[in-house]
């Protein structure tokens, strides 16, 4: 009996272990603020502000690269995105873009960068070996919310003003499917397997859920105007932000049924989950923090303050 | 007071159904009244007398549109008309919920809240004035004088600062 728990004892420590050191990866959140041209870079943690980055006017769109050390900000008043170096956290670059970028988004190759032109109604493709490589398609009215599959070949894109997304080939970088959704597509996310698109529909208070092999489609309501959508690590679990309710409904993906809806910071905008550390951020665009979220009990743990209405629109955490 | 209501008089049509803008906007504003919560918020909530307590506003007309409460407010010096819905009334958080869905002011997509809480004082009570809203103009950049952020901000600004002002002094004037 006396070997059992000593047993016991040490495979739970070694248990421990695994989950804490094994990797020695740590998590960042590089939040955009709207309101004062920041943004601010959070060791997730230790739920703390490291460096506060200045960048071009308006930042809203965030997306990351681990391969490349960068984080890249759509400015959407300063026409441009800030290049900024992940390792220093200063910006190294600003590429300038005629038009008003919102969404963005890297292929998980690290190679393109995908840019949403709010009232142009296109997608940029940016080379990321050189910024000048550029293509362009005209898509729909008001993209908005970009995401890209694991195996970087397929571009979703939410377009705002024509209620559906656009599925875009990304190596002939045309538009092949348009599925339609609720009122407003916005935010949007797959899952690790690409078999799931999750998006938002502002107008409609709801979020669809698109099997992206089939392209059947569910629908769950939400909360009110929502915006953006996060999975948790194991496909279980979405959340997403509730702008006009102050809120984040927690979702049940088997059941489709809502287990929580969690009281965060005045309008909430981006939400993603921190798979090492097993929490959700919630970016508040009317009460400039971060609300973080314990992804088991669904409890606040910590608000965060960041800079002037933090937006972090897109996957804006990165692992090192 | 004044410049609010020019900036009325200025003010360009806004109900275009296309994308807003990208960047929302903010005016939040707070004012302390020397009254019981209760009595404030029953000023507040009645979404059919805002000429009670707002000085910009000549006169308010309630209407009902099936379970949805709408009322048009017309604005004094032939400033127009503005349209707006009720979204919600909690008497519980004392907190009532609008938008805006039509008329004569200088902004876009426009929703706010206002909010009744206790204190600090005994007896006083804190009313917080929340809206968000876009600029007007919705194409790229350059974006013509009247239809930008600071336009939009103002204004709300002067609604939020001139109505607040008063309502504390009808309030306290009111014993």
């Amino acid at each position: 009996m006396k070997n059992l728990i000593l047993f016991t004892a040490f495979s739970m420590i070694s248990t421990l272990n695994a989950c804490t050191s094994t990797k020695n990866e740590t998590s960042f959140a590089y939040i955009s603020n709207q309101g004062d041209h920041t943004v601010s870079v959070i060791d997730n943690a230790e739920s703390k502000v490291i460096k506060t980055v200045k960048v071009g006017k308006g930042p809203v769109g965030v997306a990351v690269s681990r391969a490349l050390n960068r984080a890249f900000i759509t400015n959407v008043e300063g026409q441009s995105i800030s290049v900024i170096d992940t390792n220093t956290n200063t910006v190294i670059e600003t590429i300038g873009i005629k038009g008003s970028p919102v969404g963005i988004a890297i292929t998980p190759n690290s190679k393109t960068l995908y840019v949403a032109d709010w009232f142009s109604d296109r997608i940029l493709a940016i080379d990321t070996n050189n910024y000048q490589n550029r293509h362009e398609v005209i898509v729909a009215k008001a993209p908005a919310g970009l995401i890209v599959s694991s195996d970087s070949k397929t571009l979703y894109v939410a377009a705002r003003d024509s209620n559906d997304i656009a599925v875009i080939d990304t190596s002939t970088f045309s538009v092949t499917k348009r599925i339609p959704t609720g009122k407003h597509p916005f935010g949007l996310t797959l899952s690790a397997d690409d078999k799931m698109l999750l998006s938002v529909n502002v107008y409609d208070n709801t979020i669809s859920i698109t099997n992206t092999d089939s392209f059947k489609l569910e629908t769950i309501k939400v909360g009110e105007h929502p915006y953006c959508v996060a999975l948790n690590a194991n496909n279980q679990t979405i959340y997403v932000t509730n702008t006009q309710d102050d809120t984040v409904s927690v979702i049940d993906l088997a059941s489709k049924k809502i287990m929580a809806t969690i009281d965060v910071g005045m309008t909430p905008e981006g939400v993603s989950f921190d798979a090492l550390n097993n929490q959700v951020l919630v970016a508040s665009w009317g009460q400039n923090q971060v609300s973080v979220i314990d992804a088991k009990t669904n409890q606040i743990l910590s608000s965060i303050k960041t800079g002037d209405k933090s937006r972090a629109f897109g996957q804006f955490i990165l692992v090192k | 007071m004044r410049k609010f209501l020019t900036l009325l008089a200025l003010a360009t049509l806004s109900l275009n159904a296309a994308a807003h803008g990208p960047s929302p906007q903010k005016v939040e504003k707070t004012i302390v009244i020397k009254a019981a919560p209760a009595k404030v918020w029953a000023m507040v909530k009645d979404f059919g007398n805002l000429q009670a307590w707002h000085p910009a506003i000549a006169s308010t007309k309630l209407e009902k549109k099936g379970e949805e409460t709408h009322r048009t407010l017309t604005l004094k010096n032939n400033g127009g008309e503005i349209t707006e819905k009720l979204r919600s009334s909690d008497d519980k958080e004392m907190k009532l919920k609008y938008e805006i869905t039509g008329g004569a002011a200088p902004i876009a997509d426009y929703n706010s809240f206002i909010q009744v809480t206790p204190g600090p004082g005994a007896g006083e009570s804190s009313v917080t004035w929340v809206g968000r809203f876009y600029r007007t103009y919705k194409l790229n950049p350059p974006i013509p004088a009247g239809q930008d952020d600071e336009t939009a901000v103002k204004f709300v600004t002067g609604l939020y600062d001139g109505g607040l002002a008063n309502l504390k002094k009808v309030l306290e004037n009111s014993k």
